[in-house]
């Protein structure tokens, strides 16, 4: 009989004490065990700077629609939404154009997030977190920005939470410039002057608002310039802890983070712990393993246009960002490898043929044409793993503070020496010959030399007004290309979403 | 009973060894009208002295006397009692008895007999016929019951089956059955782990039903519709298998011993150029290929070589039984370095007391696996997995160099598969313990009791992978090691009331009301180490590695279950069946946490009514009707709740110092719920002259809502999609199941069992109705989707240009737009057995196939665009190159193939002879032959086939990319029983 009592006492506790469904997460928080000491939010800040991911995308996938980069068609490799980018003719649902989308809200939206928590928690008012606030604060700005200069109309959000039976509206592009505005004079007044490596600092702030000013007669339409802003701005990070390195390329080295003062604003890329894809093996060389060792199986789509190419001088140092011609390895030794496109036999030398054999190449290249970008050194010792990197991508570095302080003043003043002597600083340290004059045409071609595979291209041809030219294997496009299609998913999704002009 | 159990067991060591009888000797034999039969249980009434018919219908007892008295009984035979007298022969012809449905079936919760059955119920009974290599319990239904679709999407020994039970319910949730094992339901989920594109780390989901043995299965039952299901509440929207494991029988002792071995290949080999056919296109100057003509596919493919051996013994009496089995089953893949070997052990222990008031159950089985992975890539890269590469291998190229070394030959798209699996290995070991032990006190005898059920189900996996330096595909690392430790575990209570009774002769009542808890825990860890200073110390030294990633996950969830059913029958004409679940899930939030899962059924005995009596040709007649309501769950925990996660891939340095990044973990969604099908069911059953010919038609419509879908997020957002319930489908279906005598002679019978399906799946909702592009293509160069969820169409539709012809090396489509151009799933599957017993031979026959479904053959596509010089290609893409193509539209009807088939799926041929009478009670001799041939148009390895790939949270489904092909194997083996 002890089993009934046993069967009976079984039931009884498993009815009194069993409706419980309520289980806590074991490897994760949740709203109720999150951001309860200091120390949390400064990781908080870490992953929001984790989504600056998107920047290394656009580098190289919008990159490909100017005349710096190309992904073609090889033999069938890359056949995709990335022809349609060089060749100027995406439609609304190009695969490249969705993600970057959604890339850039994520960005916006964990800050929002973060913003929320931040808000929420009893430790609102300390003064670390509300530096960490405010930087935050700017990383959503830096997000909107990239908003503004890719997509233009994009609806301003600044919470987490909204309603989904009121969808967000549409902000035309000039509130969205007005709102980038005020969040980064914020951010210039709140921000500290200095800040350790990898954060922002109240400069950050001032530069990407002079980006923003430079932009604005291109986001806020003709005759809204505002040249004289940013060159007030600019000049006030000019003599500050930021230098133009003497030695260009330590700006891209591996072991950047030490080499460099240059850069304001980074993305800090390890091949430990973030594992940040190394973007040259991954979309621009082939296999060099035999000259940058095993990891070096490059995945070989980008490369640069002939034009491009050929538009740095004889002994500009700048062109060492590029492999063209015949590759040897890190002893002077050839190397060879199986022909791609001939006999598979048959060991022949690497090349990278500046100019593209297929007169359309865009459909159909070999796999080893154009010259290839490797502006971000690999260094066979910082502990590379496979294709990733610790090589960090500037977004914004002082080399850029001083072009676009020239480029301020040469568009008011087109005469203006300080203009010209800044533009030569920087052709100084390419070791080519000083400019004796400073056009249009040859500040563009400069900044183009300089922030060559850095993601500025496309925003420099727009605000140039040559992003719609034709060149090498692209025809002229038509001016509404200036902005990318809003996605048709995202249309789909809020209907409050009007789509940009011609798409 | 203990003690029992021991003189038992003594008892028959003793036989065996000396042979000794003691006591009178009877022998004889039991037939019925048509023959022998095999099995009939003969007792000495008040003793415990028992024994069985052989399979020639004999039997022969001991220690008797004159006055002993002898019960014969059999399932569906009048039992008889016997007094032998101064016999010593006695000959019994068994008669039916008046019900011949009298069978009882077991369903959740409780038994019912069949005749009774208000829910559309299969049952497949596990025949001793021993079916060849079965790597996992649910192929024993393939072909064997109308609505259920057995898919195997890889021949890799090991790896996992789709059990669709009458289509998909489902598109973002599991579309797989509940099973549950001597009512135990257990735990299915199994993620494949994934590492991304083309590190070489992926490997194929473990199928958990391989830890059960096949020669362990009595039956299992198939629930179909909702009256059937609805027990199961919020699992039961898949269908549900009940499996029943072989326990000890009364009075019958049994040892059984069955060895066999298998020899499989590989049953199509992909038609590619051969070193002639390749020079014609490539001209091929070096001396050292001139002669070489490698066949890629001969050089990772093998005659893999299976055994099986397995013994079980069993016995009981009036109080106790038991049964242990003890098997090892070693088979290996057709693919080399690949394979699966179990050993399982089983103990089933029943016991009965205080005059069968009490009755206690403990089942105890434990498996130990080992599997074998192999390089596999289903989602393409520019390198690939080994059969891929096999496929591309360039055949005028030796598989090693002169000097012996891997003949890695291209520094493009190309790895040498020799070398993958002579220097990879891939091993996933593991324990699967389930152990279950229920008792059920009667308060009244035979009409009320409780019954309560503990158990506890273990897997502990460890998957250990070691990439060495000299691998090309982990030489960009330095070598590379993966150590995974897996732990999932669930804990089930249970606790139910049953009562029986029969009121004035005419009601009778079964009532069942119970309580369940389930609590499911997943423990994840995983070590990957980079950078390897040598190769000797693999992956038992990561610490000696350059890096090492660590990372683990802990997971609980809980379900929590109320239920109930009734079952009233009127005069035996009459029946009436009502269940309804409630179930609690901790996967939901507070606001639909708790759902309620109700169904009801009525059925009426035609047969039994008057007017019937005088239609001798019907024997059987029975009309069901059923509707409910089911639920699916199958999501990830915590998508209801806003969590954080913590997570050093995020982070970022701030002043050289590294800080994991801390962020929301997606958008949480608290109103999500279950996925509710709602099944209406009308059924036949029936028997024709005298039940020779019995069958069954069921038709069904099934309407699922609140699908649970990724919706894509209104951005700005955290993450680009959150999971929702939107949108619904639909099943459609008829079932036939006919299952006839075509002769029964004495010496001569022929059985026939066919069973088809006809089932049209349609998406009637999406969110806002707009088409979900899916199904992901894979290849070099290959990009987009394949698949498209439509609303009007059948879930698993192609969508690609339509393909008209190639001409000059363009292809030409009929219009830059696509459409639908195909669909995946099956209008109609059927399968027929014969079984044939002729004398002392047996002989068994399973044809079976589907029409109405299309593949999507991925592998071909690959070959035939891009291809040559470096990489092998089909006839189609030589000819494509020849003519100056480049890339192929993978988005095209030019890749979706028919699949429609018919396969000569198991046929198998015994031999029963004797040995020696009086120790062997029956042996046999047996050969199979598994997937003997198949008659498909489909070009690529076989034309069941699937690959794990999913996209925006949906699984595709009929796409054949570089798929593991499957085996053709033929077994034979000796089966004693003592």
């Amino acid at each position: 009989m002890k089993k009934i009592s046993l069967s009976f006492l079984l039931l009884l506790s498993v009815i009194s004490s069993c409706t419980d469904l309520e289980i806590a997460p074991n490897s994760k928080l949740t709203e109720s065990s999150a951001y309860k000491t200091k120390g949390e939010f400064l990781n908080g800040l870490a992953g929001i700077y984790g989504y600056l991911d998107v920047w290394l995308e656009c580098v190289y996938k919008f990159g490909g629609s100017t005349d710096e980069m190309i992904f073609p068609d090889r033999r069938g490799d890359w056949h995709g939404g990335l022809q349609s980018l060089f060749s100027h003719t995406w439609t609304k649902d190009n695969d490249e154009i969705k993600e970057r989308y959604k890339g850039m809200s994520i960005l916006i939206a964990n800050a929002n997030s973060f913003i929320d928590v931040i808000d929420a928690s009893a430790l609102k008012d300390d003064a670390d977190i509300k530096i960490i606030r405010t930087e935050t604060r700017f990383l959503r700005a830096f997000g909107y920005f990239l908003m503004i200069d890719n997509y233009g109309n994009v609806p301003i959000i600044t919470t987490a939470k909204y309603d989904p039976n009121n969808l967000p509206k549409q902000s035309t592009r000039a509130e969205v410039f007005n709102y980038i505005e005020s969040e980064l004079k914020d951010a210039a007044n709140i921000l500290p002057e200095t800040s350790v490596y990898g954060r922002v600092s109240k400069y950050t702030a001032k530069a990407l608002l002079a980006k923003l000013y430079l932009n604005a007669e291109v986001y806020l339409g003709p005759g809204k310039a505002k040249w004289a802003e940013a060159a007030t701005l600019t000049s006030e990070i000019i003599g500050k802890q930021y230098i133009l390195e003497p030695n260009f390329k330590d700006v891209f080295k591996w072991n950047n983070d030490v080499t460099s003062k240059e850069s304001l604003f980074v993305v800090v890329c390890d091949s430990y712990k973030t594992r940040t894809q190394n973007m040259s093996l991954r979309f621009s060389l082939t296999n060099l393993s035999a000259k940058y060792g095993p990891a070096a199986e490059g995945w070989g789509g980008a490369a640069t246009l002939p034009t491009f190419y050929r538009s740095y001088e004889a002994g500009d140092i700048r062109l060492d960002a590029f492999l063209a011609g015949p590759q040897v390895d890190a002893n002077g030794k050839s190397i060879m490898q199986f022909d791609p496109e001939g006999n598979p036999a048959t060991l022949v030398q690497l090349n990278y043929a500046v100019d593209f054999l297929s007169p359309n190449p865009v459909t159909n290249a070999r796999h080893w044409d154009g010259a290839r970008g490797v502006k971000y050194a690999m260094d066979g010792v910082g502990g590379e793993i496979s294709y990733f990197i610790n090589n960090d991508l500037p977004i914004i570095r002082y080399a850029d503070i001083l072009l676009m302080r020239a480029e301020a003043l040469f568009r008011q003043t087109p005469g203006s020496v300080e203009a010209l002597a800044l533009v030569n600083q920087i052709r100084v340290r390419a070791k080519v010959a000083p400019f004796t004059t400073l056009t249009n045409a040859n500040l563009l071609a400069e900044r183009g030399r300089e922030f060559a595979w850095e993601g500025w291209r496309r925003n420099d041809l727009i605000r140039f007004g040559k992003y719609n030219d034709a060149w090498d294997y692209k025809q002229a496009g038509e001016p509404f290309r200036n902005l990318f299609p809003i996605p048709q998913e995202q249309i789909d999704a809020n209907p409050n979403l009007i789509q940009n002009p011609g798409y | 009973m203990k003690s029992n159990i021991k003189k038992n067991v003594f008892v028959f060591l003793a036989m065996l060894l000396t042979g000794f009888t003691y006591g009178q000797v009877v022998t004889g034999s039991v037939s019925d009208k048509t023959g022998k039969l095999h099995g009939v249980s003969i007792i000495v009434k008040n003793t415990k002295n028992a024994t069985q018919t052989d399979l020639d219908g004999n039997f022969s007892i001991k220690g008797i006397d004159s006055k002993s008295i002898l019960i014969f009984s059999f399932v569906g035979f009048k039992t008889i009692e016997e007094e032998l007298g101064n016999r010593t022969e006695i000959h019994i012809v068994m008669e039916e008895s008046v019900n011949t449905l009298s069978e009882v079936m077991v369903i959740g919760y409780g038994s019912v007999k069949k005749s009774d059955a208000t829910g559309s119920i299969d049952i497949v009974k596990s025949s001793e016929l021993s079916k060849g290599v079965i790597s996992s319990a649910d192929m024993l239904l393939s072909g064997q019951v109308a609505g259920v679709q057995v898919t195997t999407g890889s021949g890799q020994p090991g790896a996992n089956t789709n059990v669709k039970i009458r289509g998909v319910s489902s598109i973002s949730g599991s579309s797989e059955p509940l099973y549950v094992i001597d009512g135990v339901p257990i735990d299915n989920g199994r993620a494949t782990s994934s590492f991304g594109d083309d590190s070489g780390l992926n490997a194929v989901a473990m199928n958990p039903l391989t830890m059960i043995s096949a020669s362990d299965i009595e039956s299992m039952t198939v629930l179909k519709d909702a009256s059937a299901t609805a027990i199961y509440g919020s699992r039961g929207a898949n269908g549900v298998i009940l499996i029943k494991t072989k326990s000890g029988k009364e009075g019958v002792m049994s040892v059984n011993a069955i060895s066999s071995i298998a020899i499989s290949t590989v049953s199509k080999k992909i038609d590619l150029l051969d070193a002639n056919g390749f020079k014609k296109y490539v001209p091929v100057t070096d001396p050292k290929r001139l002669n070489v003509n490698t066949d890629w596919q001969d050089e990772i493919y093998r005659t893999a070589i299976s055994y099986n051996n397995n013994v079980s013994f069993s016995n009981g009496n009036n109080d106790s039984s038991y049964r242990v089995s003890i098997g090892n089953i070693k088979q290996e893949g057709v693919v080399e370095n690949t394979g699966l070997e179990r050993t399982m052990a089983r103990i089933n222990v029943n016991h009965k007391m205080f005059e069968e008031r009490l009755k206690l159950n403990a089942n105890i089985s434990n498996t130990h696996y080992k599997m074998n992975n192999f390089l596999e890539s289903q989602s393409g890269g520019a390198n690939g997995g080994m059969i891929n590469n096999a496929l591309k291998g360039d055949p005028t190229q030796p598989v090693y160099k002169a000097d012996g070394s891997f003949n890695e030959y291209s520094d493009l798209n190309f790895r040498n598969p020799v070398s993958m699996f002579k220097q990879i290995t891939d091993i996933s070991e593991g324990n699967r313990l389930i152990a279950n032990a229920d008792s059920e006190f009667f308060f009244i005898p035979k009409t009320l009791s409780l019954k309560t059920n503990l158990s506890y189900d273990v897997d502990n996996s460890a998957r250990n992978i070691y990439q060495p330096m000299t691998s090309k595909i982990a030489a960009q690392y330095g070598g590379r090691a993966v150590v995974q430790n897996n732990t999932y575990s669930n804990k089930l209570i249970e606790t139910y009331l049953q009562y029986n009774k029969t009121f004035n002769e005419k009601h009778a009542l079964n009532l069942v009301g119970g309580y369940s808890w389930q609590e499911f825990e997943n423990k994840f860890s995983s070590i990957t180490g980079e950078g390897f200073v040598t190769d000797n110390l693999r992956e038992d030294n990561i610490g000696g590695a350059k890096t090492q990633k660590a990372m683990n996950n802990h997971e609980v969830n809980r379900l929590i279950s109320f239920y109930g059913r009734a079952n009233y029958t009127y005069n035996n004409k009459y029946l009436l069946t009502a269940t309804v679940r409630k179930d609690g899930s901790s996967r939901f939030g507070e606001n639909n946490r708790w759902g309620l899962f109700p169904s009801a059924a009525v059925g009426w005995k035609i047969k039994e009514e008057s007017f019937m009596k005088d239609i001798n040709f019907i024997s059987d007649m029975k009309l069901r009707m059923s509707y409910g309501i089911t639920g699916n769950q199958e999501i990830n925990n915590f998508r209801y709740s806003q969590t954080y996660n913590v997570d050093s891939k995020q982070g970022t340095y701030f002043g050289g110092v590294f800080y994991p990044g801390y962020s929301v973990s997606g958008i949480a969604n608290p109103d999500l719920k279950w996925e509710e099908t709602a099944q209406f069911n009308i059924g036949l059953d029936f028997g024709l002259f005298k039940n020779k010919l019995r069958g069954t038609i069921d038709y069904y419509n099934k309407t699922t809502s609140n699908l649970l879908l990724e919706i894509d997020a209104v951005q700005p957002a955290v993450s680009s999609t959150y999971l929702d319930n939107i949108g619904s489908m639909q099943n459609r279906g008829l079932e036939l199941t006919l299952d006839g005598a075509a002769m029964s002679r004495e010496d001569f019978k022929w059985n026939i069992n066919f069973n088809v399906s006809y089932n049209q799946n349609k998406i009637t909702e999406l969110y806002n109705n707009k088409d979900i592009i899916y199904g992901t293509v894979s290849g070099s160069g290959a990009s987009g989707n394949t698949q498209i969820l439509r609303v009007g169409e059948s879930f698993g539709s192609f969508y690609g240009q339509k393909y008209i012809e190639t001409q000059n090396g363009k292809e030409v489509f009929a219009s830059p737009n696509s459409s639908i151009v195909g669909k995946a799933l099956p209008d109609v599957v059927y399968g027929i057995t014969n079984t044939l017993k002729y004398k002392d031979f047996d002989l068994s026959i399973l044809f079976r196939g589907v029409t109405g479904a299309d593949v999507y053959n991925n592998t071909r596509a690959e070959l035939a665009g891009g291809r040559l010089p470096g990489s092998n290609t089909t006839q189609e893409g030589a000819d494509y190159f020849a003519a100056g193509g480049g890339s192929v539209v993978y988005q095209s009807s030019r890749w979706v193939e028919n699949a429609n088939f018919l396969r000569l799926d198991n046929m198998t041929l015994g031999y029963n002879f004797k040995v020696a009478p009086k120790v062997i009670k029956s042996a046999r001799v047996f050969v199979t032959g598994q997937n003997l041939f198949v008659i498909t148009k489909y070009t690529g390895y076989d034309p069941e086939v699937n690959n794990q790939q999913s996209s925006k949270g949906i699984k595709s489904i009929g796409i054949d990319y570089s798929s593991y092909p499957q085996a053709r194997t033929i077994s034979g083996g000796l089966n004693f029983n003592f």
